[in-house]
């Protein structure tokens, strides 16, 4: 099981003070000192006066001023986006997989987390009420992982049940733990979506420092199946290495024999993405890692990623297994921020643009769970 | 910024004999600075600046002037006491580090090498990174930024006979830490490089980059990689034709780490080779494969070329030729 977070700090905003979420900080971490930021004060400003070094184990708790609600910072105009939103509780995250992009640009600094619940929940009852014909999705883990934080924030127990609520929306709570400690019992009426990364048990204890096992992501994707979540997972990073393809077949096998397929919402497939920055950073911050070290090419984002036949290599496997595993039921499978030209390799009918997608995403969902209609 | 005060001095005339040569504790300056106008200057005219000494137990440290004493001492010149101002045995290591900073800017730029071993010592000297940005940056035109802190204080870091080549070669901060990390043989082929062949920055850096990525990968040092690449072949002096060895070398170097990609690039030139085309067409495509296709350029002035072009650019041998360049995609 995977220990919590290290806490060394805590940074209170003011205008935070009274609201009845801190208590669960200041409750669970009594002896970590806990300073009040003054309005108008930053949390560099006091940590340097205190000679606090800002890492992410120093937590600033603060309220929302809006604009947490954010379509996916994916979506260009070279690659077909899926047309996910994020919704950001929280910045910085407690695991350090050498791959993500948080670990390059926010490595030294320290974890935002909102309080405010009800401002959050307020902020997704506006976007989906201005379109009621599209059925959105929400997910948390975009600047933080979904559950990492859960055990003190708590935050499922107001969100699960908020969307239950809502007639055109998903909530999917993206992760690479095994906290799901606060969903069991929660009313979740069908809207909300665990989702796991998955990649090969090598991949994760070279790779992804700090996350559970493989064994454990996927003994609480069936706990969380059996409580009636739909489920969802995430090959993304796909990581190529000699040996991959047999690694990832594994991988879903394991899949298959532990979560019923028919809890499985979707299954997305990306090959790995990284900015030059982080190719130059990667090696310094996390020198065992090997993510690195493939031929990697600039694609027209400026990311690089592999070579266009190693990467439809790995998708060709992934959807041959996914399909044979699965005995031919249904699993909808989309790629992450792959160009129309590698979606028609695969797919047919196959979207061109992020609006197409989203409607497939629609109609797929739709069609495997008539219960939210 | 705290203010700097000097302070009350005597001056003296100190045998050398009495001056610690060994001690490195404000030996920040590069060792590979020459300057011959000083020794000239000191065989005509013996030391006429005073240096700047401090008395620690029975001898006396330097803290400026640390290039005169050691060109009087070493020279063959015949001087065996030098003009020097002491300060107090209990002024501040910290102050001191601020007055050789004073003191060396006022002439000439310091070097990265120079500023990392001033702010490496703070930091042994356990000065916050937040009051080295306050109280030194600013006498090391440095910008206010912590994140700085760290970076400089590991370009030390990189072996002796890299550093010397990369601040000859104005190398930027961020990339010396590309050179951090090397193993000794790896160093030593670096420098049997960098001194016959005198790659570019980005050229050395491309080379150092892809030789630990490689050494990461196969999980061997780099030396290993270098010497199974016969990369250091054609590195004896004297050479004949540095930037033919240099591009065989990199070439060398691409091929082990972009195997599928120069395979394919390779098939591709290879197939290429077998069209039949009107004179003067250009055929190329995106070297990363990312954009799929190929490109034909040619240049039209009448309906008629266009004609004999489009027939024999359409011929049955160029579609068997580019329907096989594009099925490789
Ligand atoms: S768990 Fe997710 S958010 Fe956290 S470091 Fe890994 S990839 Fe980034």
């Amino acid at each position: 099981m995977q220990s919590l977070f290290p806490v060394t700090h805590i940074l209170l905003d003011e205008s935070a003070r009274e609201l009845p979420t801190v208590r669960h900080w200041t409750d669970a971490f009594p002896h970590v000192p806990t300073t009040v930021l003054g309005e108008g004060e930053t949390p560099d400003e006091r940590l340097r006066a205190l000679g606090v070094p800002p890492n992410k184990t120093v937590f600033f708790l603060t309220r929302s001023k809006g604009g947490l609600v954010k379509q996916c910072p994916g979506r260009t105009d070279h690659y077909v986006c899926c047309g996910l939103q994020t919704l950001d509780p929280s910045e910085n995250c407690s695991m350090a997989c050498s791959y993500c992009f948080l670990q390059s640009y926010l490595t030294n600094r320290y974890t935002v987390v909102q309080m405010d619940y009800p401002a959050l929940t307020e902020e997704v009852r506006q976007v989906v009420s201005a379109r009621p014909d599209r059925l959105f999705r929400f997910c948390t883990g975009e600047l933080s992982d979904s559950l990492s934080l859960d055990p003190i924030t708590r935050f499922s127990r107001h969100i699960v049940p908020f969307f239950s609520a809502l007639p055109n929306a998903l909530l999917e709570l993206k992760t690479k733990t095994s906290r799901i400690e606060n969903l069991r019992g929660l009313s979740h009426g069908g809207r909300t979506v665990v989702s796991w990364s998955l990649n090969p048990p090598a991949i994760i204890q070279r790779e992804e420092n700090g996350c559970a096992p493989l064994p454990e992501r996927l003994a609480a994707a069936r706990d969380a199946a059996s409580a009636g979540y739909k489920t969802a997972f995430h090959f993304d990073p796909l990581i190529h290495y000699t040996g991959c393809h047999s690694d990832y077949s594994r991988v879903l096998d394991d899949l298959f024999a532990t979560v019923p397929v028919e809890s499985i919402a979707w299954i997305s497939l990306g090959t790995l993405r990284i900015t030059p920055f982080m190719r130059e950073q990667i090696p310094r911050v996390f020198p065992k890692a090997k993510v690195t070290t493939e031929e990697l090419v600039r694609g027209y984002d400026g990311k690089l990623r592999y070579l266009r036949p190693i990467r439809h290599g790995l998708y060709s496997h992934m959807l041959s297994e996914i399909r044979r595993k699965s005995k031919g039921k249904d699993v909808f499978v989309y790629l992450c921020m792959e160009d129309a030209a590698t979606w028609k390799k695969f797919f047919d009918p196959a979207p061109t643009t992020p609006d197409e997608l989203d409607l497939m995403f629609k109609d797929a969902l739709l069609k495997k769970f008539p219960d939210l209609k | 910024m705290i203010p700097l005060v000097f302070p009350t001095e005597k001056f003296r005339w100190v045998p050398i004999s009495k001056i610690d040569q060994e001690d490195d504790t404000y030996a920040f300056g590069d060792p590979w600075r020459q300057s011959p106008p000083l020794l000239q200057s000191i065989r005509a005219w013996s030391v006429l600046h005073p240096v700047v000494l401090k008395p620690v137990r029975s001898k006396y440290q330097i803290i400026s002037g640390r290039k005169r004493i050691r060109t009087a001492a070493r020279q063959g010149i015949n001087i065996r006491k030098v003009p020097a101002w002491l300060v107090p045995a209990h002024w501040p290591v910290t102050d001191a580090i601020r007055f050789w900073l004073s003191e060396n800017r006022t002439d000439r730029e310091l070097s990265i090498p120079e500023k990392s071993r001033v702010v490496r010592r703070l930091l042994d000297l356990k000065v916050p990174p937040s009051s080295i940005v306050d109280d030194y940056f600013p006498l090391m035109d440095l910008q206010p930024s912590e994140a700085l802190v760290e970076a400089l204080a590991g370009v030390v870091s990189v072996p002796a006979p890299l550093l010397r080549y990369l601040a000859e070669k104005d190398c930027p901060l961020r990339r010396y830490a590309d050179f951090v990390g090397l193993d000794e043989d790896s160093v030593s082929f670096l420098q049997k490089l960098t001194e016959g062949l005198s790659p570019t920055l980005n050229d050395l850096d491309k080379i150092v980059t892809e030789l630990l990525e490689l050494s990461r990968k196969e999980d061997v040092p780099p030396s290993i990689i270098a010497e199974s690449l016969k990369l250091e072949e054609g590195l004896a002096p004297p050479i004949q034709d540095a930037p033919a060895v240099l591009s065989s070398l990199m070439a060398r170097l691409r091929e082990r780490r972009y195997p599928e990609l120069v395979r394919r690039l390779k098939k591709k030139k290879d197939l290429s080779r077998g069209l039949d085309l009107p004179s003067g067409t250009a055929v190329s495509w995106d070297p990363s494969l990312e954009q799929p296709g190929i490109d034909i350029r040619l240049h039209i002035q009448t309906p008629e070329q266009l004609k004999r072009a489009a027939d024999k650019i359409g011929s049955d041998q160029n579609r068997q030729i580019i329907e096989q360049l594009l099925s490789d995609e």
